[in-house]
């Protein structure tokens, strides 16, 4: 199994806080991995550090093997990393069709080809039907899949998800959840997620890292990493920890 | 009955244009008309930049000037064909487009605006006081690039095919892949970014043409009234001039220059008749009238305000 | 000795550059706009300040309360009709209004009042007094004397009174603001047209040592704006202080070098600051 994404002692510092201390993990081709950890723990910056957005003060990152560390976003994505943003960001002015096709438009040059390509990927989203509408009009759930409706549409291996599922209701998530199942139909073999519903990280994540205050503390199987008490006590506080001294 | 082409609306356009100084024969209308063209191509330049890729730039009468002056000058200095000062008037201002973009797209929102206009500025100023060599603030005579008889007839001609490579050069970006970039980079530079654009080199890739028409316009206009000056070629109301057009007829939009200055230059004309001096009048309050009640332009009147108002930026979008 | 008095000169019409730009940066600061009509303001206050003194003989250094009060009125209408339709937008149509505003009133000053040049002949302001080989013209030391007071007031103001702090917190955080009371509109209005009235006061101080005609105010939108870039974005003391510098920095330039270059010096000072410390000289936040 090829090891898609390598992030290597990587850390970042934003004036006086160390977003991102020292954090080592890996994602492997097929794997669902999704980052956790309590508010602050830095989830988000590790996306944007391999993304391009943000540049590491120390570290390696690799993507299939080539070395992306300190590289610019349009870098990352041509390459065939795909990502959403925790707050989501459309192209507000353009229709639906057209938000996607930016992303098909990268191995789709000619403007119809790109827009068939669009038509598809939104076919499988669920949003052909308002293929015409302008983004701006969507509400927050049809915008977030619009999000990873474009992100899919670049043709990246891996996809990155920040929070996708914040401020989605049960059966929105549901439907998004099956979504993420069956992005494998469009060439996507490795998903990393950052999220704060459990529920949704028990059910599809094949392993989770967990972060607290930029450090990694924990990895492994959901469902040993959630009776690990470093996280329980990361998320609560010490008090919870079973057999924890008051 | 055989259905006419898509494109026949355009050509007959075109077709009317180029017929006119064979049936129009007041000067002062042809000359009217070589202004709203003139302007056309002005406005359609600033459109590569301003309207589809989202930067304000209000220093576009440095290319402009640039165009004006390199054809005055190497004609006067070096004897060359004025048509050849044209074409070095182009490359100097894709030079100074390199230049200049590289140094004020650093910027966003206000601070790249305000730093084209400084741009300019500095420009402006080098000129007016480098005296020996480009006649100072006095300016000089602008060399004729067709020669007499009919003149006028002959600078339309040469007029017109300038705006005809304009539009065709926008009817291809308005349908490409770059020109969805760059409307990407308008309304979002993180997503643009996100899927695979890459901003700086896209919007140098913009302002490459959109300086080169702007110096082109700016030779042709020079030529035609015989005169280039820092007062007439440099000041900040052509950059104005140009961004109004364009917004004026509808940004990212292809008819939308020529709409915008045709009403422009329209207006300008009939306040003309009864006050002197109201130019900066009457860009100034369409510049207000624009935004505040029509920001997709005059096209959007035609085709249904919501789908033009997108084109030019919504107010209140969701980025802020 | 000339350099002396290139500073102390450049000191002098700082002092007025400090009361522009505090305007612009109060603007700026609370409302994230940027004034393109400063400038405009200022030249509507050279005229207030003018026909004040050719018609009613009223001393531009008596009475500029009233000529900035008249146009912070005036600001606080073009406010409501239409700035406000454009706060919450892009910047791109921001810019677009505050520019076509202030072409317009350039283009009426032009209908109005002509494009002829005016002077006004003030004999307090005319006179010379100095010290040692220094020689200062009394118009600019009043200009400037009052310049420096009106912004100390406005420090003040922000500082201690109830309005002030309203002024204050909309700028650091005016989505919170309303949270707190405070009515973001009027606060708005309000800042706008305290802004422009320190533009038009500035106008009416300038016209006993210079002149005026409708397009005076253009070189100052651009230059009170580099000023707040220099002192660091929306601070009114940073401002201040670098409307001092920039008077000096012009000063030099004209002295060492040439008179018609000292303009050049405010677009390269602009460039460089804002390429290479964009937080200002005295800014904190970038």
């Amino acid at each position: 199994m090829a090891r898609i994404l390598e992030f290597e002692k990587v850390s970042k510092r934003f004036g006086g806080l160390l977003a991102t201390n020292d954090v080592s993990f890996h994602v492997d081709e097929g794997e669902i991995v999704f980052l956790i950890g309590p508010n602050g723990a830095g989830k988000t910056t590790v996306f944007n550090l391999i993304t391009g957005f943000v540049k590491p003060d120390a570290g390696t990152i690799r993507y299939a093997g080539q070395d992306i560390t300190g590289g610019e976003p349009y870098q990352a994505t041509r390459l065939g990393i795909g990502r959403t943003f925790q707050v989501v960001q459309p192209l507000p002015a353009l229709t639906v069709r057209e938000n996607v096709m930016l992303g098909t438009f990268l191995q789709n040059p000619r403007r119809k080809d790109a827009a068939d390509r669009a038509d598809q990927v939104l076919e499988f989203m669920g949003l052909r039907s308002r293929a015409d509408q302008l983004a701006s009009g969507l509400p927050l759930a049809q915008r977030k899949l619009l999000e990873v409706a474009r992100a899919i549409g670049t043709g990246a291996k891996l996809l990155l998800l920040d929070e996708v599922m914040a401020g989605l209701n049960p059966r929105e998530g549901e439907e998004v959840v099956g979504l993420i199942r069956r992005l494998r139909e469009f060439g996507i073999t490795s998903v990393g997620g950052v999220e704060h519903i459990m529920r949704i990280v028990m059910s599809l994540a094949s392993r989770v890292v967990v972060l607290d205050q930029g450090r990694k503390i924990a990895e492994g199987p959901p469902a040993e990493v959630v009776h690990d008490p470093k996280v329980v006590e990361a998320y609560l506080g010490s008090k919870f920890v079973a057999g924890a001294k008051q | 009955m055989k259905r006419l082409p898509k494109w026949w609306p355009t050509a007959l356009f075109f077709a009317v244009l180029l017929s006119m100084p064979l049936w129009i024969t007041d000067g002062y209308v042809l000359q009217l008309i070589f202004r709203v063209v003139i302007f056309a191509v002005l406005g359609m330049a600033w459109n590569f930049i301003g309207g589809y890729a989202g930067q304000l730039s209000l220093g576009h009468v440095a290319y402009f000037g640039i165009g004006a002056y390199a054809m005055t000058l190497s004609t006067e200095r070096i004897g060359w064909n004025p048509w050849l000062g044209v074409i070095l008037g182009a490359l100097l201002a894709a030079v100074g487009a390199l230049i200049i973009g590289s140094i004020t797209f650093r910027l966003r929102g206000p601070y790249f605006a305000l730093s084209t206009i400084a741009a300019a500025e500095i420009i402006r100023v080098l000129v007016q006081n480098q005296d020996q060599l480009t006649h100072g603030a006095v300016g000089t005579n602008a060399p004729l690039l067709f020669q007499a008889p009919q003149l006028d007839g002959k600078f339309f001609w040469g007029a017109v095919p300038l705006l005809g490579a304009a539009f065709a050069l926008s009817t291809w970006i308005h349908n490409s892949r770059f020109g969805y970039r760059l409307r990407a980079i308008r309304e979002n530079e993180n997503t643009a970014m996100a899927v695979g654009v890459n901003p700086s080199r896209e919007k140098l890739l913009a302002l490459l043409p959109s300086a080169v028409f702007t110096a082109l316009a700016g030779s042709m206009y020079a030529s035609y009234f015989s005169f280039v000056g820092p007062d007439t070629v440099l000041t900040i109301e052509i950059s104005v001039q140009a961004a109004l057009i364009a917004m004026l007829g509808g940004a990212a939009t292809v008819w939308g220059p020529i709409l915008g200055s045709i009403v422009l230059t329209l207006t300008s004309e009939i306040f003309k008749t009864y006050f002197e001096h109201t130019h900066l009048v009457v860009y100034g309050g369409l510049l207000i009238v624009v935004v505040i009640f029509l920001p997709g332009g005059v096209i959007s009147l035609f085709e249904g305000r919501k789908r033009f108002r997108r084109e030019s930026g919504p107010i209140g979008s969701v980025q802020g | 000795m000339a350099f002396v008095q290139a500073f102390l000169n450049g000191l002098l019409v700082g002092g007025v550059y400090a009361l522009i730009a505090s305007g612009m940066a109060l603007i700026f600061g609370v409302m994230r706009l940027v004034n393109f009509a400063h400038g405009a303001f200022l030249m509507l206050g050279t005229y207030l300040s003018y026909y004040g003194w050719v018609l009613l003989g009223l001393n531009p250094y008596l009475f500029f309360p009233l000529w900035g009060a008249v146009l912070f009125l005036f600001a606080v209408g073009i406010y409501r009709v239409l700035v406000r339709r454009v706060m919450g937008a892009n910047d791109f149509l921001q810019i677009l209004l505050t520019e076509g505003i202030s072409l317009a009133l350039v283009g009426l000053a032009q209908l109005v009042f002509g494009a002829d040049y005016r002077q006004i002949n003030l004999p307090v302001a005319n006179r010379i007094t100095g010290f040692g080989s220094l020689h200062f013209s009394v118009g600019y030391i009043l200009s400037f004397a009052v310049s420096l007071l009106l912004v100390i007031a406005l420090t003040q103001f922000l500082g201690r009174t109830e309005m002030g702090r309203a002024i204050r917190a909309v700028a650091q955080n005016r989505s919170v603001a309303p949270l707190m009371g405070i009515r973001v509109e009027r606060v708005s209005a309000i800042t706008f047209g305290l802004g422009v009235a320190c533009a038009g006061i500035a106008g009416a101080l300038l016209l006993p040592i210079f002149w005026t005609n409708p397009t005076v105010g253009a070189p100052y939108t651009l230059k009170s704006f580099v000023i707040v870039v220099l002192g660091g974005m929306g601070s009114v003391q940073g401002a201040a202080l670098g409307g001092l510098l920039l008077g000096v920095a012009e000063q030099f330039t004209a002295y060492t070098w040439a008179d018609r270059y000292a303009e050049v010096v405010n677009f390269v000072i602009f460039l460089l600051v804002l390429l290479f410390r964009p937080q200002g000289l005295f800014g904190g936040k970038a």
